[in-house]
């Protein structure tokens, strides 16, 4: 669904990745693990088009290198950022038919009361501005918002970041469900390794901008010299 | 008692001049979280337009759609050709851009139109006039509801104008959920710059077409907006009829007609003291 090929990419002149290569299958979830600054948020940025990257990019085989993120979006790529990306002076329900602004079929609706469903806590808010959400919430919302595209693939970057671990529990039960009734491809960011690869199918750990490790997620957390070494758990 | 009613109507009527001006001033925060200084004068410049397709011998409301439509063209070009290279990394350098503009549009309507003072015709039959409001002013009042009603319509009720409103406030996200970012700016500054044609040709009847028309009514307007909350179209629109009513007042009976655009400036600079985000507007709330 998703691969990269020898992707390189950075902020102005400072280069960040270096020669990164992993892929996603078709309804599969792919983690990627490491610690802080080795470049995991920046391989999401570089996905969504926010920065200039050399290498190869495809969608579905379709390269998507040099696209503007609004065209890599109606590819069917939705992303959660790692603020949540959240519109906070529109109100909840505004944020969730804003998912939806690429669609032109008539479920619109129908979504909107399937994740309410999903998450009660948004549905009592939902003519609220969404900057009056707690932390937790703008995170549920901001992974309504981007189901509501109806994504071929979901670029997660750290959903459990600074939540309580029950807000972080009940995000990637969520998220289970609607990867196995959706059939969603998942690029999943985290440094909640544990969780991480429970979710995943497959892992990749970055180190410093470079793929160090890969493989099975299951292999990688039943390791324990890489358990320890990498992953820090 | 009388007296003081025609003084109170009398300021409703500029009001709604005031208020189809703040309607512009509105669009343009809403497509784009900033303040366009040369809406009056790309008003102006409209009016000219539209006084030379009557030249012509065209009727009135065949001008007014061509003007409102060129208006757009020509509003969608401004962004394109001139905002959109300069960029809004910095808040000052919009600034910059559109206080050029103000003066290269004054020019524009100098060089197309010279300094003469033109009349300008009036669409309204005679009958929409009463003993307190002529025919142009009630027509005037009518026109800036119908602006406001579509304009909210649009805004609050349409994808189209939801998408537009987002652009505006967070256009990396905006990016994400496929938004057109540039192209919802070009659209608005296009709208706008329509809305800003109707404010003119409203104007022109009254206030006579001359280059500098609309100086001193993008201050009323300003300040109108600035009351009722320019982030809130319906608050803008009631802000500019209260700053026609208080200027008129304030006028009549206590100042005199040489500090009416004084007091107006000082209501600017009391209200951004006071309340920024206006009467009626939301003030941005986050929480982290």
């Amino acid at each position: 669904m998703l691969r990269l090929t020898g992707v390189s990419a950075g902020y102005g002149k400072t280069p960040v990745l270096h020669e990164v290569s992993l892929s996603v299958q078709r309804g599969g979830v792919t983690a990627v693990l490491g610690a802080n600054g080795a470049g995991k948020t920046t391989t999401i940025r570089t996905i969504c088009g926010l920065l200039p990257a050399t290498g190869e990019i495809a969608i579905a085989g379709k390269n998507i290198v040099g696209q503007t993120s609004d065209r890599i979006a109606r590819l069917g790529v939705a992303h959660v950022p790692d603020n949540r990306g959240t519109f906070i002076d529109l109100t909840v329900r505004e944020n969730l038919l804003l998912g939806a602004h690429t669609r032109r079929d008539g479920e619109v609706e129908g979504d909107i009361e399937r994740f309410l469903e999903l998450f009660p806590r948004l549905k009592s808010r939902i003519h609220q501005q969404a900057g009056n959400l707690s932390g937790g919430e703008q995170q549920m919302l901001a992974l309504s918002r981007a189901l509501m595209l109806r994504p071929q693939i979901l670029l997660l970057d750290e959903p459990s970041f600074g939540l309580a671990p029950k807000v972080v529990a009940e995000i990637f039960e969520l998220l289970r469900k609607v990867k196995e009734e959706d059939g969603l491809s998942v690029l999943l960011v985290e440094q909640n390794a544990r969780m991480a690869l429970m979710l995943s199918d497959k892992a990749y750990v970055l180190e410093s901008g470079k793929v160090v490790l890969s493989g099975d997620s299951r292999d990688l957390a039943s390791d324990d010299a890489i358990r320890k070494s990498y992953l820090g758990y | 008692m009388g007296e003081f009613l025609n003084q109170v109507l009398a300021g409703v009527a500029n009001g709604g001049i005031y208020a189809s001006l703040a309607l512009a001033l509105v669009m343009i925060y809403q497509a784009t979280q900033h303040i366009n200084f040369a809406q009056g004068e790309m008003a102006t410049l409209s009016t000219f337009g539209a006084w030379f397709l009557f030249d012509a011998g065209m009727p009135y409301w065949v001008v007014f759609a061509l003007t409102v439509f060129g208006s757009f063209i020509m509003g969608a070009l401004v962004e394109r050709l001139v905002v959109k290279p300069v960029g809004t990394a910095s808040p000052f350098a919009f600034i910059a851009v559109t206080v050029g503009l103000l003066m290269i549009a004054n020019s524009a309507s100098h060089w197309v139109g010279g300094g003469d003072i033109r009349e300008f015709p009036s669409p309204f039959p005679g009958w929409l006039g009463s003993r307190y409001l002529s025919a142009h002013e009630t027509g005037t009042i009518l026109v800036t509801m119908i602006v406001l009603v579509a304009l909210l319509t649009f805004l609050k009720r349409t994808p189209f104008g939801l998408a537009m409103r987002a652009a505006a406030q967070n256009p990396v996200s905006s990016g994400f959920v496929g938004i057109r970012v540039g192209l919802m700016l070009t659209i608005g500054w296009g709208i706008s710059a329509a809305i800003g044609a109707i404010a003119g040709m409203m104007v022109a009847p009254i206030a006579f077409l001359e280059p500098n028309m609309m100086g001193s009514i993008l201050l009323y307007a300003f300040a109108g907006a600035l009351l009722g909350g320019i982030n809130n179209p319906t608050g803008a629109v009631i802000g500019s009829f209260a700053v026609g009513i208080f200027e008129n007042l304030l006028g009549v009976y206590v100042t005199g007609s040489e500090l009416k655009l004084t007091s107006a400036l000082c209501l600017i600079v009391i209200l951004l003291i006071l309340r920024p985000s206006g009467l009626f507007g939301k003030a941005a709330v986050s929480r982290v």
